[in-house]
């Protein structure tokens, strides 16, 4: 009896990237460099997770993992600046205002969703709090280092802090008509930001008092007000979800007031519309390509946003909200030439370098250059072109989706009383990942299904 | 109206609760000595010694003298234990046991529009003790003990922090106090939600956890400010959360943090090591992926005794079931082997797909059970909760994890060893000598080996037999499904037992029923949710109490009489017992 | 109550007007000149197409010209045939979440009478949208309940429904799922299995009293002395039971697509399978009972954690091979423009360009039964068509004129109108 079982105890092994040590060659393909334009039948060494030389003929010391990649394409891996796979929990939609809560406490390593973005040659996500609160909880720039099992090795070390702001209907419908309190309407809106904003300098100084000796007893701590205060003092970077021109200009004018410099606006369907007033701010743009009219405050959309934005000067990425897009990403940025004729380079860039801009990574990642992390799609026709397959994803030099190698049952953490006939989810009801737990928390009943509805 | 008078039925269960048990008289025998002469057992005096036949001297709940060949002293009580098996009393580290059921308050407190929701609507209690919502007539004391327990470490109920445990013994007192050995012993945490108030997420939970050690650090530097000279300053505002959260912050009292599964263990970890207190990784289903962390921070384990359902061995049946232990009764199988006659074509290949499927699930299904053998391996220290286990399953399931590979002596140490030494009991129990508590198991066979059966329990001098179970024709049939006809029922109210009628019919494969009170006739109440596994009968009823109110029965069922308990849900429990006024044969009942 | 019923009507007129900012369409007849034209029925040709009417006149080389025609010279472009979408609710819903301008889920689970095809809006934001990307017809249907109602194949031009009407009304059954509603049904396995089951049950109790009720009308036809007790909603599967017409059943889990299989042949109804997204795991019983299929949305999750990631790719091309007639569709509403792309991934992930193509004209022509005038470039049929600088599923390219019906739609759309206003916005910044 013990015998069999002391067999067993050793394959209980959780190992990343089994076997790999972030050593990897891949020779002649055509690289997309994105900073350093297109290079032909071009080698890529990535040597202890960093890419170590590009250039013809590389050779790389004998055990190196070689990829042979003639006739593909090597691009940067691509960067999703809103995404809320990984997570176990995206909303603490009880309070408007919720800065203190940080989604990267809720990583969930195992879900599947991770790869299958890689399969999408999706290499880091902004894994993102919901849209139910004017101030959402903090961010977590997570690498799809898919097979860890620690949720603390998805962080992206030395990402910047990033935090969800969300503006119109879904702070309004979650806190003004589930609740029946502000904000029911973008004057609302407004308001608790102003209100929020203020009640952090009071904060702020009245913690600065203490320190000072003018005070004797400590004010009460608040990890909400800290946080607030850290984003008056510009350690933190904000996301904000929006649609309509009016409340982006809104929210620009509330920065300006309180001396924050930088933003990049989420969705922001209509930030066509007031292109020129974000490029005079410097604020950036993160957006779908084609989605619209799911709601009201999206139907005077187009599918020209991007180009418009990019035209405009504005720092533009596409993103997924959904683990449906995250994996097509490449055919999402190249709706840009069929709304707006980007040129290659101009679409390539809106899923990888503007993206890591807007997440303050793009010292890191984001363009196929010396030094940056090993992160890289590889693909057989070019990125954009709708017959293009992924062929293999590449985090930090080890490959972690390899499509004529891998698996088709790719879980990580499998129930053991999982009923596989029960497995099916059926698509009657969209997945809303932007309004996830809220109606779990507040809305029981009626409002449910509405509730549900997309971001 | 029936309906105010089964409303003040029921309520009047609770209405004693506090006030009767006083004045309670005891029904048992008159006892004229309690020494013991526990005769002739393999004894197991602790973990990894080898039983050996000996004999045992109790005088007034002390363990006296163990030997080979002792005679009984006259002044004792002979227990005949003639080839039986005898271990120290098992302790639990964690459990809800004797702790009176609570209703959750519906009426969702909303979050004010600025600052947070309150303690008790976040779920934040940690000035709540386990004794008092500890109730001795609860009978989850004796469904614990059945199991072999004699200490248990018992917490209150509750979300984000429910409060501080007491460790209890486990026998029939007629007040709670009686049962206490310690209180404020730790404090149980979880990352449960407030249901609908803030945290009402994981992610908020944890943002609360960092904001209220900050504040209970905060609010000692006030108080020490103040305490040295108040001469203008405001006092500080006084929260007896923030002060029952002291010891927890100082590390003088641990922290039983529940994480069943494997990302809440990474969860816990993180969040100890920001907050720095002591922390046991409590109600574990799930650790092996978090094996590395938890060994390096040198963090205690208590592993769920709750495992995952049996998965039987290929050729039964088709696998994709996941056949529950639970089902493994001789009814079901008799109805799974009739199924499989009646139609032995359908039994139909399977995919290779669908074999992947089940080869994996079987895979982390052992993972599973392996888990108590690695900890053992890796010398991680560990024990067991048995917060979602039924005490029923208890050794059941420490057997499967022993075939698992765990070892006898570990298993056994973290039944009684362990616990006593975690709990600082080590002095007084864990282990058989003279001088030690006398709380102890007599089983009739090893308690490793499957069919092992508790026979004795001492609990502190104590004597509890444990009945056998009436055989052959007492059993209610191989399908469990005779229960047909009308009962009797009284429930033990002290001092207002209350009593009726309760009807069964036959509806196709299942039942149906109704409940009639004596007080009121004229009404009955439908039975709903009524399952039978052998003879095991579980139903549940709503009675309007000024809001529904579910009754959960959960009865034992004999030829012509039951007995079990009936719990009230937010009043506690209850034990019943009725005997059978009419068969199927003249059920005179209309609907 | 009323005032809000006022306000509400005079925010959708607000709507119709932006809607119909699109400029009018030319008549014909039109001469396209030196085209590389794709007709999929009879290969690639070389040469000129002749429009005439609402219908092609003549596909050839060297088609004479006319003073009568607008001749568009063609050289270096390609003609395809107007894609059609085989399942989307374009034109019945203007914006999903406001749900007063939702026309495509009645309340009740037994409806098959309620009519897509009544609340076809003519002048739906979503129609010149869909249009841009060469989709000419769509098969506009009712969601929701078991019946939610007929579903009805239209062509995005026009100005009343009966004028869109393209000759498909099809009765939509959503076949009893035994999976989960989504994420965030937390049923037990126990429920969801006893749900479905009784939803089979109530599903056969619902046929056999039609399949009554068509009895009772044939002899009632015959013998005046029997009456009939006449329910619309009976008179709506009147067709269907009488094999006249095709019974649209959605059905998307594997062991439920084989339950269907068996309950369409017992009842034996002519029936199309919609959905089927794990036909791929049962594409040799569907080949086995010759249904054809209309399969979608491409883009989409696996439906279960441990399929392989691409599975809702292939699973068009899968069935293909397994023999199975396959159509495809978005499922979409206001991105029914993106069914180029989903064929383009169909065709990537195993079923080629060529058949992919066949997937959304010729095949769901077929399976509407229309494909005497739908599908592909004949002379005499429709003139829905388009033409396109290069292949039209490759995402760069644009599709540069488009005709329905002989009409040349401008291929103008709120999204292409807010662009000529905001690229170079005036004012800009002060």
């Amino acid at each position: 009896m013990t015998t069999k079982y002391t067999t067993l105890l050793l394959l209980f092994v959780f190992a990343y990237a089994k076997g790999q040590t972030g050593d990897v060659l891949i020779k002649g393909g055509t690289v997309l460099t994105i900073t350093n334009g297109v290079k032909e039948n071009t080698d890529v060494l990535i040597t202890k997770g960093k890419i170590s030389a590009i250039g013809k003929n590389l050779k790389a010391p004998g055990a190196t993992k070689v990829i042979e990649a003639t006739g593909m394409y090597i691009m940067p891996g691509i960067i999703d600046a809103h995404s809320h796979i990984a997570l176990d929990a995206i909303n603490e939609a009880s309070h408007p205002v919720t800065p203190e809560v940080n989604v990267g406490d809720a990583i969930n390593p195992y879900d599947v969703s991770i790869y299958q973005a890689l399969a999408g040659g999706v290499t880091i996500s902004h894994a993102m709090h919901g849209s139910a609160n004017a101030i959402g909880g903090q961010c977590q720039t997570i690498k799809h280092r898919y097979g860890e099992v620690n949720p603390d090795k998805l962080k992206m070390e030395g990402a910047p802090r990033t935090i969800k702001f969300a503006l119109g209907e879904n702070p309004m419908r979650t806190h003004g008509e589930g609740q029946g309190i502000v904000p029911r309407t973008r004057m609302g809106v407004e308001q608790v930001f102003r209100t929020a904003f203020s009640d952090a300098r009071v904060y702020k100084q009245q913690w600065a008092d203490h320190k000072a000796g003018l005070t004797k007893m400590a004010p009460e701590f608040s990890l909400r007000m800290e946080t607030l205060a850290d984003i008056l003092d510009g350690k933190i970077l904000i996301h904000c979800h929006s649609y309509r021109a009016d409340e982006i200009l809104m929210l620009l004018n509330v920065l300006k007031d309180y001396g924050v410099k930088k933003i990049c606006f989420q969705h922001v369907n209509e930030g066509f519309k007031v292109a020129p007033e974000l490029a005079a701010f410097g604020a950036s743009a993160s957006v779908f390509s084609d989605w619209w009219a799911y709601k009201f405050e999206v139907y005077y959309s187009t599918a020209y946003n991007a180009a418009i934005l990019t035209r405009n000067g504005v720092v533009t990425s596409i993103n997924s909200d959904s683990d449906e897009l995250i994996r097509h990403l490449y055919h999402e940025a190249a709706k840009t030439q069929r709304y707006g004729d980007l040129s290659d380079e101009e679409a390539l860039k809106l899923i990888t370098l503007n993206p890591a801009k807007q997440l303050g990574i793009e010292d890191r990642v984001g363009s196929i250059e010396k030094g940056k992390d090993g992160d890289l799609a590889i693909f057989d026709k070019h990125p954009l072109s709708v017959y293009a397959i992924p062929q293999f994803t590449i985090v930090d030099g080890n490959v972690l989706f390899d499509r004529k190698n891998d698996a088709a049952d790719k879980r990580i953490d499998i129930d053991p009383e999982e009923k596989l006939e029960a497995a099916f989810y059926e698509r009657l009801i969209e997945k809303d990942n932007c309004m996830q737990d809220v109606t779990e928390t507040l809305f029981f009943g009626h409002q449910y299904r509405e509730a549900l509805h997309k971001h | 109206m029936g309906l105010i008078q089964r409303t003040s039925t029921w309520c009047a269960m609770v209405l004693w609760c506090t006030a009767a048990m006083y004045g309670q008289q005891s029904d048992a025998p008159v006892e004229v000595t309690r020494n013991y002469f526990i005769r002739n057992a393999f004894v197991v005096s602790k973990p990894g010694v080898a039983p050996s036949l000996q004999s045992i001297i109790i005088r007034d709940g002390i363990i006296d003298r163990i030997g080979p060949g002792l005679s009984a002293p006259p002044d004792c009580k002979v227990v005949a234990a003639d080839s039986m098996y005898v271990y120290a009393g098992f302790i639990d580290m964690m459990s809800h046991t004797g702790i009176k059921k609570e209703e959750e308050k519906k009426d969702a407190p909303k979050p004010a529009s600025r600052g947070v929701a309150n303690f008790e609507q976040s779920g934040i209690t940690p000035q709540i003790t386990a004794l008092s919502k500890l109730a001795a007539k609860e009978t989850s004391v004796g469904d614990l003990r059945k199991a072999g327990f004699t200490i248990s470490q018992v917490f209150p109920r509750g979300k984000m922090i429910a409060g501080t445990g007491a460790i209890i013994s486990l026998v029939d007192a007629d007040h709670e106090d009686k049962m206490v050995i310690r209180q404020g012993t730790a404090l149980h945490s979880s990352f449960t939600t407030a249901s609908g108030a803030a945290p009402s997420t994981v992610i908020g939970v944890i943002a609360r956890y960092r904001d209220l050690y900050k504040n209970v650090a905060s609010a000692l530097n006030n108080e020490e400010t103040f305490a040295l000279n108040p001469a203008g300053l405001k006092r500080p505002v006084f929260s007896k959360e923030l002060q029952a959260l002291v010891p927890a912050y100082r590390k003088e009292m641990p922290v039983y943090f529940v994480a069943p599964k494997s990302k809440d263990v990474f969860r816990a970890i993180d969040l100890q090591k920001e907050l720095g207190y002591k922390m046991v990784l409590s109600e574990i289903k799930h650790i092996l992926p978090a094996l590395n962390e938890v060994k390096a921070g040198g963090y205690s384990v208590l592993l769920s005794l709750d495992l995952p359902d049996e998965i039987k061995e290929e050729g039964s049946k088709k696998g994709e079931e996941g056949d529950a232990s639970k089902k493994e009764d001789k009814g079901q199988k008799t109805e799974k082997k009739e199924e499989e006659t009646k139609k032995p074509e359908v039994k139909k290949e399977k995919t290779p797909e669908e074999k992947d499927l089940e080869a994996r699930k079987k895979k982390s299904y052992d993972e599973y059970l392996s888990q108590a053998a690695v900890l053992e391996k890796n010398a991680i220290p560990f024990g067991f909760s048995l917060i979602e286990v039924k005490p029923a399953d208890v050794l059941k399931n420490i057997r499967r994890l022993v075939k698992a590979g765990l070892s006898e002596s570990a298993a056994l140490a973290a039944l009684t060893t362990v616990p006593a030494d975690w709990l600082g009991l080590s002095k007084t129990n864990g282990t058989l000598e003279p001088g030690k508590s006398a709380n102890l198991v007599v089983a009739d066979k090893a308690i490793f080996e499957e069919k092992s059966a508790i026979k004795r329990m001492l609990v502190d001098g104590n004597l509890y037999v444990m009945e056998d179970k009436p055989k052959g024709e007492g059993k209610v049939d191989e399908k469990g499904m005779k229960i047909e006809g009308e009962w009797s029922y009284v429930v033990d109210v002290p001092g207002q037992p209350q009593t009726g009628k309760l009807s069964f019919t036959r509806n196709g494969r299942g039942y149906t029923g109704t409940s009639v009170s004596d007080n009121d006739p004229g009404t009955s109440d439908a039975l709903e949710d009524i399952t039978v596994e052998a003879e095991s009968v579980k139903f549940n009823m709503t009675v309007d109490m000024g809001q529904p109110t579910t009754v959960s029965f959960d009865l034992t069922f004999m030829t012509d009489s039951y007995s079990g308990s009936v719990v009230v849900t937010g009043m506690g429990s209850f034990p019943i017992k009725g005997n059978k006024i009419k068969g199927p044969k003249n059920q005179s009942f209309s609907n | 109550m009323k005032a809000l019923y006022l306000l509400s009507l005079s925010f959708l007129t607000f709507i119709s007007l932006h809607a119909q900012m699109v400029k009018k369409s030319e008549a014909g007849p039109f001469l396209l000149k030196n085209a590389t034209i794709h007709t999929i029925t009879k290969g690639v040709i070389q040469g000129d197409l002749l429009i005439s009417g609402e219908r092609i006149e003549a596909i050839g080389q060297n088609i004479k010209s006319s003073a009568k025609y607008t001749v568009l010279d063609c050289t270096g472009k390609h003609i395809y045939p107007g894609m059609i979408d085989g399942g989307t609710q374009v034109a019945l819903s203007e914006i999903e979440a406001v749900s007063i301008t939702n026309d495509f889920n009645e309340i009740g689970d037994f409806i098959p009478h309620m009519q897509a095809l009544t609340a076809v809006n003519p002048n739906a934001v979503t129609i010149p949208v869909t249009r841009t990307n060469g989709v000419t017809t769509v098969l506009t249907g009712p969601k929701g309940g078991r019946f939610p109602g007929t579903a009805a194949l239209i062509d995005l031009h026009g100005y009343t429904p009966e004028q869109m009407y393209a000759g498909f009304k099809g009765v939509v059954l959503n076949f009893p799922s035994s999976g989960r509603r989504g994420r965030f049904d937390r049923r037990s396995d126990e429920d969801v299995k006893k749900d479905a089951e009784k939803a089979l049950k109530k599903l056969d109790d619902i046929w056999a009293e039609a399949v009554l009720y068509a009895q009772i009308d044939s002899a009632a036809a015959v013998d005046k002395n029997i009456k009939i007790n006449r329910k619309p909603e009976m008179d709506a599967l009147l067709p269907v039971i009488r094999k006249q017409g095709v019974l649209l059943v959605e059905v998307n889990k594997s062991e439920d697509i084989k339950a269907a299989l068996g309950w369409i042949a017992k009842n034996k109804i002519n029936a199309v399978l919609t959905g089927v997204a794990e036909g791929s795991r049962v594409a040799q019983d569907i080949a086995k009972a010759g249904l054809a299929v209309i399969t979608g949305p491409v883009l989409e999750t696996p439906r279960r954690d441990y399929d392989r990631y691409d599975t809702p790719y292939a699973n068009a091309g899968n069935m293909l091979k397994a023999g199975v007639r396959v159509a495809i569709r978005t499922d979409e509403a206001e991105n029914a423009r993106n069914l180029p792309f989903h064929a383009g991934f169909a065709a990537a992930y195993g079923m080629g360009i060529d058949e992919a193509y066949r997937a959304v004209s010729i095949v769901p022509a077929e399976i509407f039964g229309v494909s005497k005038f739908y599908g592909s470039l004949e002379a005499g049929k429709v003139a829905n068509l388009y033409i396109c600088d290069g292949d039209p599923f490759e995402t760069r390219n644009q599709v540069e004129a488009l005709f329905i019906r002989g009409w040349k739609v401008p291929l103008e759309s709120r999204h292409t109108l807010l662009y000529d206003e905001f690229i170079q916005r005036s004012p800009g910044v002060k």
